[in-house]
């Protein structure tokens, strides 16, 4: 327990705890909207899209003022690619006969190739401060500097503030999009907004997991807490709970192991919590629904023998 | 250019053609509803029915023609209309309550920001108790029967206290008692000045539960008050190459 507090007291460990934290906690709640629309391998588009983002945006801050490593920069062109693969994505279901599924493959090959080769740009051009943007495809948690921490309670902020303020539209969109068309809420305005939301809890997360296993961290939290609720509400802040809790055990677990990288750590913790959801959630879960199968047997077998049930 | 529209129909579309991924499903179809019916739009599978519906609604855009409510564009009365989708259209599993979903109703007339009082609740509860919901309210929405999901979706129309209530096929693989249920609140809103449209599937039924209909195939074959419109050449003409005489058999 003392080295436990020993830890937590480090400097660099608190903050790096802080912004797996944020992370865990926002992706988590936010994932929610992606899963329940169906859409949980966007997140995947968006993360791998990023690199795109990041990579361009580090060549123009090279460019312009010389050095290319700001977060915020970095973060801001991780976001602005990850809205165009999404809109990239829409466009082609529009206007081809290729379905989502199809489109997001495309997206994804077409942004994540256009990042590889930009990095790969980046690797052999005459930048400084180049070697950090590997932190971003596989993540590296014990890097997060208060720079990035700060960027990243930005977002977080950005995307939590603009959840809260449109929560009636995202859960009427999300659930019955006819009626929120009907209504008013315009799809032509929603779908953006809840998209850029979705975008901005992404990118956040690249530093800590990595592009790679991002799209855990969208989908795990999200299935998890379905099991558990029936209410959006509850959905919601369960996913952000169980997103806090894997960020919290899994970088805790990697500080006291050692060499081991945060990201992978937190996403198996995640797959743990799923997991369990899934085998023992009250109603939903295996473990439920296996007995109440039984308790309906034994009652009909009672009950075709003349007996009470 | 446009001549202006009676003011007596609370809805009116002129000329409205609709087309379907590049196929043209409805050619200029000019329908209007008058005030206080219950008006069925019948027609064989492929008519167009439900299109029609959503083109008046605005969620399929029209390739040409115009669409008025009260004498004005949907935009300006949207709080007026209310709409009870054709059942499968949304995801069953999704977290929330049939209470949660009667509520979403009044979200309409709240706008973008406000939240929910004392009055939509109140509201959302006087429309479970009129659909015969009540002591379903706390349930997951995917635990409800087809005819319980219809009677709720028929709620949330309810608490919006619309004056145009179009109805996709709300009696479509229903049971009988959320049938009767459906049917009381129809005849009940009709009793108390509104207007009803509703896609159906069943022409058997036309002269027992509606008052004003529209035979539909692709264009308005025929339009008007049921006695004089629902004659068995304007169904025969609807139905080209169906048997029709069996839907006048129970009637005659």
């Amino acid at each position: 327990m003392d080295a436990l507090f020993g830890l937590v007291s480090d400097h660099t460990v608190r903050t790096v705890l802080l912004g797996s934290t944020i992370v865990g906690f926002v992706s988590g709640a936010l994932g929610s909207f992606a899963y329940l629309r169906r859409q949980s391998l966007m997140g995947d588009v968006v993360s791998h899209a990023a690199l795109l983002g990041i990579a361009a945006a580090f060549i123009v801050a090279s460019l312009v003022v010389g050095s290319g490593h700001h977060t915020l920069v970095l973060l801001l062109g991780a976001a602005l690619a990850g809205v165009a693969s999404i809109l990239f994505a829409n466009l082609v279901v529009r206007h081809s006969r290729i379905t989502m599924d199809g489109a997001m493959a495309v997206a994804l090959a077409l942004f994540f190739g256009g990042g590889l080769t930009l990095m790969r740009v980046i690797q052999t051009g005459p930048f400084t401060q180049r070697s950090g943007l590997n932190a971003y495809i596989f993540g590296r948690a014990a890097a997060i500097t208060r720079a990035d921490l700060l960027v990243i309670a930005l977002f977080a902020a950005v995307a939590l503030v603009f959840l809260l303020l449109n929560w009636r539209v995202f859960k009427l969109y999300s659930f019955d999009a006819v009626l929120s068309e009907l209504v008013g809420y315009r799809a032509r305005l929603v779908e953006p907004l809840l998209q850029v939301t979705i975008v901005l809890a992404v990118v956040i997360g690249l530093k800590v997991v990595g592009l790679i296993l991002m799209v855990a961290f969208v989908v795990a939290p999200a299935s998890a807490a379905r099991q558990w609720t029936r209410s959006l509400e509850g959905m919601v802040v369960l996913a952000g709970a169980f997103g806090a809790l894997a960020a919290v055990v899994g970088t805790l677990l990697s500080v006291v192991a050692g060499d081991v990288p945060t990201g992978p750590v937190i996403v198996l913790v995640l797959t743990a919590i799923v997991a369990v959801s899934l085998l023992f959630a009250p109603r939903r879960g295996l473990v439920a629904r296996g007995l109440r199968r039984r308790a309906q047997r034994r009652g009909s077998r009672a009950s075709s023998e003349g007996l009470p049930a | 250019m446009i001549t202006p529209i009676g003011c007596e129909a609370v809805c009116e579309a002129r000329c409205l053609s609709v087309s379907y991924r590049d196929a043209l499903v409805l050619h200029e179809v000019d329908f209007s509803v008058p005030p206080g019916v219950i008006m069925a739009i019948v027609g064989p599978n492929g008519a167009g029915k439900s299109t029609l519906l959503k083109a008046l609604l605005g969620l399929l855009p029209p390739v040409a023609g115009q669409v008025e409510f009260f004498g004005r564009p949907f935009r300006e009365v949207r709080q007026r209309i209310g709409y009870v989708p054709q059942h499968a259209s949304v995801d069953w599993d999704f977290p929330t309550t049939v209470y949660d979903v009667v509520l979403m109703g009044t979200y309409g007339a709240l706008g973008w920001f406000r939240r929910p009082g004392r009055e939509q609740r109140a509201a959302s509860w006087e429309a479970l108790e009129r659909t015969g919901l009540t002591h379903l309210a706390d349930r997951q929405i995917g635990e409800l029967s087809g005819g319980e999901r219809q009677r709720a979706f028929l709620a949330r129309a309810l608490v919006q206290d619309a004056d145009l209530y179009f109805l996709d096929e709300p009696l479509q693989g229903v049971d009988a008692l959320s049938k009767h249920a459906i049917l009381a609140v129809m005849r009940d809103l009709r009793q108390s000045g509104k207007t009803l449209v509703m896609v159906h599937h069943d022409p058997s039924t036309v002269r027992q539960l509606c008052d004003w209909v529209a035979l539909l195939n692709r264009g308005i074959v025929a339009s008007g008050p049921v006695e004089h419109t629902f004659s068995e050449e304007n169904v025969r003409r609807t139905y080209a190459h169906m048997p029709t005489a069996e839907w006048f058999g129970q009637v005659a």
